[in-house]
Parts: structure tokens; sequence; C-alpha cells
């Protein structure tokens, strides 16, 4: 990937922060270059148009304001200036992704007795604006160095004879502290988080092991030498809320540890909260290839977490793609651990990634009929599949662009377009971009498909690119969404419609879909389409079609 | 206080950001693009957290040299 910029603004002076942020970037591998428009910098750099950020190439903006901003005569002017830069921010052309801390007030005040908390509420007031904001506007997100400044403390963050000498509020050691929350943003920019977190048992979800110290003897509990592993527990919750899926690879007596996972009145997690388990004797990597296969992923979208420092070498070195985390010397290191960890880092959670779990344990409910099912037909019928058909809004953009960057094997061209290049694309007039959602009888799949046509002349619709999640492969509903393109663009008065075609190393599924659409490959080999004279190869007789 | 060069020379680098094969024993504000007047409060902070030392804010600014540091830090107990 070619380098990209991050320009940050702000109202102090963030040279040592842009210096401190590129080295932690670089460090990591990320090729971002950050750039500090200067003290002061962020309204003035704004509202000029001919301003060095304002003309600078497409690249993302980074805002960082002190709490100083929520002090003194200029605190109450505050929302409406910050009202004033947003809207400034959605007329920039070219687009550009927005990253924004969010505010805090310093709590060192005069009187700790009767503080009136003024400063506070003024955060308060600025934060909702900006996550308001940010919900409507995907391509702004927020921050949190509120929280931060929880964590860490506001006198770790802030000292005053810096503040003094140079006009930086957050002092060298709080720069570091703050760049690395701003480093996790641009790598959640950049990279996508990994898909599935497996776990062993024994003294990882509790402490003790099964099969010696029997299932009275394991601990989890809210309080003793159980709390840290109950923690760790409610911790995989809310990584599974966020769209990760929890898997197991454990060596024991399958029907042991699962009654423990069934029954322990202590345990948190129970068997349907994990996508797959693999419970056994066979080495951790077999274990992690079969989960893989039947989970339909990549395992280079696996993290490991196991006690044994044997099955994270026997793992890393059988599978060198699957990122082991190093496991902590005391329980109490659990949750640091996935805290300190990048691998499921996002920056927004979308309502698909929210659905992942439940939707993972339906597919396992399909694959059983499927298997029961007389015919292929009979199995596509009894799915009771609806395909809801929509041009992309903004609310879809977040979720959209993720199928862009994630799908891999449904992908008829895996062209990564950058977030701007696809807000472009959006906003341009001779483009129709469509979402497809998908539900059948066993829930709702949200939105899984992506086509993004360029209309052109008129006469000539091509389909830039067009892709399907992973998760509704061979349920027939991408010839679904194929008959309906082709109907529309009959429609708007058309005569021919393709598909531009890439064969990557891992799009082979999308091939074989073009084998059997009723599409023929275009005579310069750069797609495949049909005439729009004859619709009749493309019908697909088992999806209910929904347009809105 | 007796100066630990090396602790001295890791502290630079680490708050410079700079090569080892940049760095000299007798470096000065100025030498170095790095070691400008934001990079000069990012070394003395580092020198601060390396040193277990806190100096007073009239001082920093005069504390412009790595001889100046040293001068310094041998004058503490």
């Amino acid at each position: 990937m070619s380098s990209r910029e991050l320009i940050v603004l702000g109202d102090t002076t963030l040279g040592g922060f842009a210096r401190e942020l590129e080295a932690q970037a670089r460090a990591a591998g990320l090729d971002w270059s950050v750039r500090d428009a200067g003290f002061d910098s962020w309204e003035r750099e704004l509202f000029e148009p001919a301003s060095a950020t304002r003309t600078a190439e497409a690249g993302a903006l980074g805002f960082v304001l002190s709490p100083r901003i929520l002090e003194g005569v200029g605190a109450e002017t505050m929302p409406g200036r910050l009202h004033a830069m947003l809207e400034v921010l959605k007329t920039l052309s070219p687009p550009r992704t927005v990253l924004c801390g969010n505010l805090f007030a310093d709590p060192r005040v005069v009187l700790p007795l009767t503080s009136t908390g003024e400063g506070a509420h003024r955060a308060g007031a600025l934060n909702d604006i900006l996550a308001e904001f940010s919900a409507k506007h995907p391509w702004l997100y927020v921050l949190d160095h509120a929280s931060l400044a929880l964590r860490a403390g506001v006198a770790a963050l802030n000292e005053p004879r810096y503040e003094a000498l140079g006009a930086l509020y957050f002092s060298p050691g709080g720069t570091r502290l703050l760049a690395t929350l701003w480093y996790r943003a641009l790598r959640a920019l950049t990279k996508t988080p990994a898909k599935v977190l497996v776990v062993d048992l024994d003294n990882v979800l509790w402490k003790g092991i099964v099969g010696e110290d029997g299932a009275d003897g394991l601990q989890m509990g809210a309080s003793g030498a159980g709390w840290f592993y109950r923690r760790f527990q409610l911790a995989l919750r809310e990584l599974r809320r966020s769209g990760v899926l929890l898997a197991v690879c454990s060596k024991n007596n399958p029907a042991e540890a699962q009654a423990v996972l069934c029954e322990h009145p202590d345990c948190l997690l129970r068997p349907t909260d994990f996508a797959a388990l693999e419970i056994g004797w066979e080495p951790k990597s077999q274990g992690l290839r079969r989960l893989a296969a039947r989970l339909g992923l990549g395992l280079d979208s696996f993290v490991f977490i196991d006690d044994s420092a044997f099955e994270r070498e026997e793992v890393r070195s059988a599978l060198p793609e699957v990122a082991v985390l190093e496991f902590p010397q005391d329980p109490s290191g659990l949750v640091p651990m996935l805290e300190a960890s990048t691998a499921f880092d996002r920056l927004r959670i979308t309502k698909e990634d929210t659905l992942r779990a439940a939707s993972y344990a339906a597919e396992a409910e399909r694959e059983g009929l499927r298997g029961s099912a007389a015919s292929p037909e009979e199995f596509y019928r009894s799915l009771q599949l609806t395909a809801t058909l929509q041009r992309a809004r903004p609310a879809d953009f977040e979720r959209l662009h993720q199928l862009i960057h994630k799908t891999n094997q449904f992908n008829l061209t895996s062209e990564r377009l950058s977030a701007e290049a696809f807000r472009e694309r959006l906003g341009a007039a001779h483009f129709e971009i469509y979402g497809m959602r998908v539900a059948d009888r066993f829930g709702d799949s949200g939105l899984v498909g992506l086509a993004l046509v360029d209309r052109g002349a008129g006469t000539h619709w091509r389909v830039e690119n067009f892709l399907l999640s992973c998760r509704v492969i061979g349920r027939t509903v991408e010839h679904a969404f194929v008959a309906w393109l082709a109907e529309r663009a009959r429609a708007a008065g058309a005569q021919s419609l393709t598909f531009a075609f890439v064969a990557t190393a891992r799009n082979q599924v999308a091939r074989e879909f073009l084998d059997r659409s009723g599409l023929t490959p275009s005579a310069d080999g750069s797609g495949w389409g049909v005439e729009l004279a004859d619709l009749s190869g493309l019908a697909s007789h088992y999806v209910r079609v929904m347009a809105e | 206080m007796i100066v630990d060069e090396e602790r001295l020379r890791r502290a630079v680098v680490a708050a410079l950001r700079i090569g080892n094969e940049r760095y000299r024993a007798d470096l000065k504000l100025g030498d170095l693009d790095e070691w400008d007047s934001l990079g000069h409060l990012e070394l003395v902070a580092e020198i601060e957290s390396a040193f277990g030392v806190s100096f007073d804010l009239e001082e920093i600014p005069k504390l412009d040299s790595l001889e100046a540091i040293r001068a310094r830090l041998r004058a503490l107990p």
C-alpha cells in the first residue's frame, strides 16, 4: 500500500505529537507520515480555503483539542465553533477521513470541595456533538481521549512546566500515551481486524485443570483466584459482541470439558457463545486447521491464546500466519493482554459486526438442512430467501467499505478502494452503488453484497466491482442480484451490462460463479457480460427480490 | 551524582529518535534537526525520567548542551 498522510491540527503545539505518532506507526510497519499543521491551527487552517491543509493532496485529518479550550472567556463559544468546523469538513474536496479526539476537562481545580463541574459539562456537550456527527458521517471517527485521561490520569498527560515552556498541553510523556492511542487508530484504518479468537480452556477460561482438579475444583467465581478468569470471560463476551468469533481449541476429554462449559455455575461463556469447538488430543495446529475449515476463514485472520509455552510454540512453527499472543505470567494480566493487542482494533462497530456470532450459529443450522434436503433445489426453496436491493445510503458507507476490504473469495476484482475513493464514487453522478441485504428463515445476514456500477455513457453499464460476503455464498442470491441489475439497466435504456473481472490467488469462488452465471466472457478479456435484449439465462428462482 | 554516560546516551537517542551513529558526547541544541526547541523539551523530559530528577522551569532552557546537562546532573546529590 502506498504511503498515506495524516495532518494533525489543534489548539496547542502538536509537533512532538506528530513526530511521536509517525515514529510509532513506522516502528509497527505502517506507512503513514504525520505532519503538524502548526500551533493553534485548527480553525485557521480549516476556514482559510488556500491553507496548506485545505490544498494538500487527499489525506486524513486529525484533531487534537486540549482541555484549555474549555476554559476562560472563549469557552462558551466552543459548541458553535465545533459545529462550524464540522460543517467545513463536510465540504472538503477531495473528501477526507477525519479522526477527532473527544474532550475532557482538566480536573485540577482551585476549590475541590465546591467545584461546579462546569468543565466536565462543557466537555460532555462537545462530545455529544461529535458522537452525533460521527453516527451520521461515518468518515469521521471519534478517538476517546476522555477515557485515556481517566485511565492514565491527567497528571500523566500534562506537565505544567512543559506547558509553560512549549505551549504544549500534552507533555512529552503524555504525548507518548496519546500517540499510542492514535497509532492504533491509524492501524485500524490500514488493516482489517482479526476475525477469530481461539482460546484454550484450562488455566485460560478458568483456574485449574478439568482432568486433574475435576469440575468442582475449577475457579472462575466472583471472588478469590477465579476473579481474574471471570473478568477475562466477560472481556471475551465483549469481543464477541464487537464482531469477533470465539472458538475453543483444547486438549481435554471432550465430554468433561463440554460438561464444564454447559453446567458449571460460575462459567459465563457457554458452548453457544463459541462459533466452533475443537476438544481432543491432537496437536493444536491440527485443531486450528479444522476450525478454519469449519468456519470457512483463513488462518491469517486467527488469534490464538494458550497458557502453555509448548502449545504456543507448536502453533507458531506449524502455522506462522496465526497471531499467537504472549501469555501473562500472572492471571491479573489476562484482560490487559487483550487490551494491549491491536489484533481486534476497529474504529467502529457496524450492525453486521454485532450480528456476526449469531449469523455463524444460523449457518450451522443451514448446513444441517442442506445435508438433510433431498436436492439442492429443495434446500434453496426451503430457506425462504429474500434479497433486498437498494442504492447505498450514507449510513451503509462503513459496512460497504468494510466489505470491499474484507471480501476475498467472492470479489470479482479485489480492488481495495480507499475510503476517500469510495466516497467519491458514492457522490459521483454516473455511479450507482447498490447494496444487498439477505435474510432467510434462519435469520438476517445484514448487508452482504455490493455492486459498483458505472453507468458511463448510458447504453453500456459497467460493473466496476461486484462482491458478496462469504457468509451468504451458496444460497443463489448472487444470481438474483445479477438478474435484478440487468433488469434495471435495461429499464434505464442500456443495451449491455459488463462485470469487470480480475483473477486473484483467492477469488476462485468468484470465477466459478461466472461460469454458472449465464454471463459470457467479453472479447477483450476484461470481464463478463450480457446483451440486455435477452435476459432469459439470468433468473434466479429461489429468491424473493425486493427493491427499495 | 555520577553521570552514567550510557544512560545519558540512551535517553538522548530515544528522546530525539535518532540512530546511535548520530550520537556524539558533545551535542548541543541546534546541532541536529531533531534537537530544536520542541525536541529540547522532549530531551529534558527524557533526562528527567531516566535520572529520576526534576528541573526548575527557569533552568530547562539553559540545559542546551550535553555538557550543560552533565554539569547540572553532577551538581545534584
